[in-house]
């Protein structure tokens, strides 16, 4: 488990990381979500123990993560942008990752390498930058570490290669429970692949919450009623995040189990029902709307 | 995995990364060590005898080989930079920060791998050589002990150098302020030193520019220490070498020690700042501000040879300004903040004027101090009106070359007076004359002089003028035979350093053909009968000869016979040097007397007797015997005047052409004479009036 207790970094003036709480759980894929400049790199370098935090902990397994051994061990860190030996070949850093993780599975990353049609012998400034991205998966896969912190490492992955590189993570959480940690920009990148996201903005967490539990707890109806009906009344103690009408549709997104809304629409014999499947982007705009923010200001 | 077993295999791979260093380094030490060897080899022929060869083939492989200067310098430089510039790049620094590597792993492994690239192609490159001489046939022991030294302080020294500069890359966190602060590990010491020469040069009367003490380039400067022990000991003088070499080792430990902590303490996103350490700013802005505003003072002081208060104010404002902000500008990589930090500026521009009052208004009383006569422990004292116009070489102990000194550095080394009262009464003469300000007496003579302190410490003065009525005090020093021993080269002189010696006067020159056994008796005549020499004796009589010996390398230094010489006198008889007469009255044919008068007013309008700088030039001929005798008897041999002019006061307004008569063969010798300026004969002055 990661945890972080009130972390806080400043570089001069600027708060880059203000007083975060989080907790990364072992097996799950934790995403970490904000705007350019929300701290996402600042706080996964401090989880590779790279920057020594100014306030608070941050612990990995129970251990400090700052110039900690036994805490880097368990960690493989993935930059936004990797740093790759001069004229070296994928079977250079291969070489040197072998010395450094000691657990570095050599067949395993030939095997990768082939099935991403990577050459270990081809000099990687020759690489686009999405097969660098991909080598550097593969390293940190191979690496055979219990986290993974993945910097931005799906942006400049094409479709293909990105659903590949998904498919590869769910087969390591699968196998060998490897946790890996997502900081994206982009919220669509991570909705098929987190099971906890986190939201990060000017430094501080917005939010932290599991996926499966915001999906199950957040839900969109779409209803007709004969009659006027006020919603407020209809809904009760039921938390209504939001609210649209056209004509006589209702289009609302509440809080609650879904049986518990239908049941409660069901009252006031509605014309037509039915519940919409919620995006992990729609269920952040309610969330964060809840919260007093705009997040397409913050995102997209 | 042992860790032993990680830090080797780390070792390996970052080798790999840095092939390039090894094999430009390789390349360098091939190039400059055999190869150079072997073409030296092939200019030499075996006619120019094995001393020679070997002394050839140790100066390309033994110590002090300037190229080798080089190769340690730049190999320094690449070695640490290709190590731990990574410092400065971020995506360098979360790829090794973030690996399960300790610091001082990854610190260590880089600092030994840099000392290899260097060592190893060094140390193969000397086994190399020594299989080029030995193919040649110049295979020697000397050679090889040369070349083992120069291993070792090659080593050593590109150890400091190369730790220094590792240090400065810690410090910093950008590549172009890095290669700065190296610069100014390299160079700040000799620049402080230039800085206070300037001031003490400028403001204190009592100063001795360039002495032996301050050794400007070698003060703290790593690459001054470099050259300075390389020279001594190719020179054969170890003389301290051990203490040096394990003071350096201790430095190199201390550096390696201090740049480790700063390793592990270096937060990661230093890198591409200026500074890796806030705390350092102001201090390295404190070190660098004041000596640079001091220079900048000092040079507008001197402008235009104008020595003005005002400008070098302007001139330490407008520095300490412009410096501050380049300062301020390269630390926050912004113009806007030229001059934030103002406080800490008032600070600066504070401690930057009490500098600058200490040595305009002597504030520390330079000039006036004397050290307590119970506190020195001996005295050595420099004149360089009397007898110092020498060769003050010194021979190196190998007696293979020659080490240069000037005649004061050479005073400091070797002269030690325990008997000092008549040096110390010099010295307070000097220091009485030196807060007048109106020129004193023409009768003076300048002296150095240099308090050797029971402490330790070495406390030198420079009085350009010391007023000593009828020379009781220069002559109880020239009489002291510890004067005599630390002024004269000749008593360090080994017998086997004379290659040979001749005597020549006027009249006569011979060549000796001495064995080992008299030329060390001559040796010990002369130097005997030369502690017995007294000022006196050189003021009233002139040399009847001069010795000229002549050393190693074909180097002479001459010697003067005086006629209270009698060992040296009749030694040479018996080697046949029969002519201790001097010239005689009877073998002169004319005498022209000149007298020059400075004439700043007179115009240049042609006339022959008045040259281009507007001096006025009388002259006088005289033939008649009387006038020659008397006009022979006063005057005084040229060179012997310049020699001893502190003692002889020549009267240089007067040039005596003596023009002897034509010889057998049909030549005409002219030699030029000087009176003292209390002994000119009267009907010269009243001819010249």
């Amino acid at each position: 488990m990661i945890e972080a207790q009130c972390l806080t970094k400043r570089f001069d003036s600027i708060k880059a990381v203000d007083n975060i709480n989080a907790v990364i759980k072992e097996g799950e894929v934790f995403g970490l979500v904000g705007t350019n400049g929300a701290g996402k790199s600042t706080f996964l370098r401090m989880v590779a123990g790279v920057l020594r935090p100014d306030e608070g902990t941050i612990k990995v397994d129970g251990y400090p993560a700052y110039e900690n051994m036994d805490a880097k061990k368990l960690l493989f860190y993935i930059s936004d942008d990797s740093y790759f030996f001069s004229n070296s070949t994928p079977g250079d850093l291969k070489n040197y990752y072998k010395v450094i993780y000691t657990g570095f599975d050599e067949q395993r990353f030939e095997e990768l390498m082939k099935k991403f049609g990577l050459d270990s012998r081809r000099k990687i400034n020759t690489f686009s930058k999405g097969m660098k991205k991909q080598l550097t998966v593969l390293l940190g896969i191979c690496a055979n570490t219990k986290y993974l912190l993945c910097d931005e490492t799906f942006d400049g992955l094409d479709p293909v290669m990105r659903q590949a590189v998904k498919s590869l993570f769910a087969k390591e959480i699968a196998e060998r429970g490897l946790t890996p940690v997502i900081a994206s920009h982009n919220l669509r990148e991570l909705e098929d692949i987190c099971d906890h996201v986190g939201l990060l903005h000017r430094g501080g967490i917005l939010l932290s919450k599991d996926l499966f539990d915001m999906k199950l707890s957040i839900h969109k109806i779409q209803c007709v009623f004969k009659e006027e009906v006020e919603l407020k009344e209809l809904f009760g103690d039921t938390d209504i995040l939001k609210t649209e009408r056209r004509g006589s549709l209702y289009t609302i997104t509440a809080r609650g189990s879904r049986e518990e809304i239908i049941a409660k629409i069901e009252k006031h014999n509605p014309v037509f029902s039915e519940v919409l499947p919620l995006s992990l982007e729609e269920i952040f705009i309610s969330e964060t709307e809840v919260a007093g923010y705009d997040i397409k200001k913050l995102i997209f | 995995m042992t860790s032993r077993n990680l830090f080797f295999k780390l070792q390996k791979e970052d080798i790999k990364r840095r092939m390039w260093v090894a094999a430009l380094s390789m390349l360098v030490f091939f190039l400059f060590g055999p190869i150079w060897l072997a073409l030296t080899m092939e200019s030499m022929t075996d006619i120019m005898g094995v001393k020679y060869l070997v002394k050839e083939m140790s100066a390309v492989i033994g110590p002090g080989f300037i190229l080798q200067y080089l190769i340690a310098i730049a190999g320094a430089l690449i070695c640490a930079c290709s190590g731990y510039f990574y410092l400065h790049s971020k995506k360098k620094v979360d790829f090794f920060h973030s690996v399960p590597v300790k610091r001082e792993t990854l610190f260590l492994v880089n600092f030994f791998d840099g000392i290899l690239l260097y060592f190893l192609p060094y140390f193969i490159s000397m086994i190399l050589n020594f299989v080029v001489l030995f193919t040649g046939g110049y295979l020697r022991s000397g050679i090889v002990i040369a070349g083992f030294q120069a291993l070792l302080v090659n080593l050593l020294y590109f150890l400091l150098l190369y730790t220094l500069t590792v240090l400065a890359i810690m410090l910093t966190g950008n590549g172009i302020v890095s290669l700065l602060g190296i610069g100014v590990f390299f160079a700040y010491g000799p620049f402080i030193m230039a800085i206070k020469d300037m001031y003490c040069h400028e403001f204190f009367k009592t100063y001795l520019l360039n002495s032996n003490e301050s050794r400007i380039f070698e003060f703290l400067s790593p690459i001054g220490k470099y050259i300075y022990k390389s020279q001594q000991i190719k020179n054969g003088n170890y003389d301290g070498i051990a203490l040096s070499i394990l003071m350096t080792a201790a430095v190199i430990l201390l550096l390696l020690v201090f740049s480790l902590i700063l390793y592990k303490k270096r937060p990661s996103e230093a890198a591409g700042k200026a500074m890796a350490f806030g705390i350092a700013k102001p201090i390295i802005k404190f070190l660098l501000i004041i000596p640079i505003t001091l220079g900048g003072g000092m040079i507008f002081r001197n402008a235009a040879n104008v020595h003005s208060d005002g400008w070098m104010i302007f001139g330490l404002l407008l520095i300490f300004l412009i410096f501050g902000a380049i300062i301020e500008i390269i630390y926050q990589f912004d113009l806007k903040k030229a001059f934030t930090h103002r406080k800490g500026l008032a600070v600066y521009a504070f401690a930057t004027a009490v500098i600058v009052c200490i040595f305009r208004f002597d504030l520390i009383s330079y000039d006036t101090y004397l050290p307590d006569k119970d506190r020195v422990a001996s005295m050595s004292i420099g004149m360089p009106d009397i007898d110092s116009g020498r060769n003050f070489l010194e021979i190196n102990q190998t007696g293979t070359g020659y080490t240069y000194n000037s005649a004061f550095q050479y005073e400091i080394k070797y002269m030690r007076l325990k008997d000092f009262d008549a040096a110390y009464e010099i010295a307070k003469l000097g220091m009485k004359e030196s807060k007048k300000t109106e020129e004193g007496s023409d009768k003076s003579y300048s002296a150095m002089v240099a308090f050797h302190l029971k402490n330790g410490r070495t406390v030198i003065r420079n009085y350009a003028a010391v007023y000593d009525k009828d020379l009781s005090l220069v002559k109880q020093v020239y009489e002291n035979s510890d004067f005599k021993e630390g002024h004269y080269p000749i008593y360090r002189w080994k017998n086997e350093y004379i290659t040979s010696v001749s005597a020549y006067n006027s009249i006569e020159e011979k060549y000796f053909t001495l064995t080992e056994a008299e030329t060390a008796e001559l040796l010990a005549i002369y130097k005997e009968e030369l502690k017995t020499l007294t000022i006196d004796e050189i003021i009233k009589g002139k040399p009847l000869a001069t010795l000229r010996f002549t050393l190693i390398d074909g180097y002479s230094f001459e010697y003067h016979i005086f006629p209270e010489f009698t060992k040296t006198k009749e030694f040479l008889s018996a080697h046949g040097f029969q002519n201790y007469n001097q010239t005689n009255a009877k073998d002169i044919k004319k005498i022209i007397v000149m007298k020059q008068t400075e004439n700043q007013d007179t115009i240049y309008l042609g006339d022959k007797n008045i040259n281009d700088k507007g001096t006025e030039i009388q002259q006088a001929d005289y033939t008649g015997k009387d006038q020659i005798g008397e006009i022979f008897q006063a005057a005084i041999p040229a060179a012997y005047c310049d020699e001893f002019r502190g003692v002889l006061s020549p009267d240089y307004d007067f040039t005596v052409k003596i023009i002897f008569n034509t010889d057998s063969y049909g030549n005409e010798t002219v030699e030029l004479y000087y009176f003292s300026k209390n002994n000119i004969p009267d009907f010269v002055l009243k001819d010249l009036h």
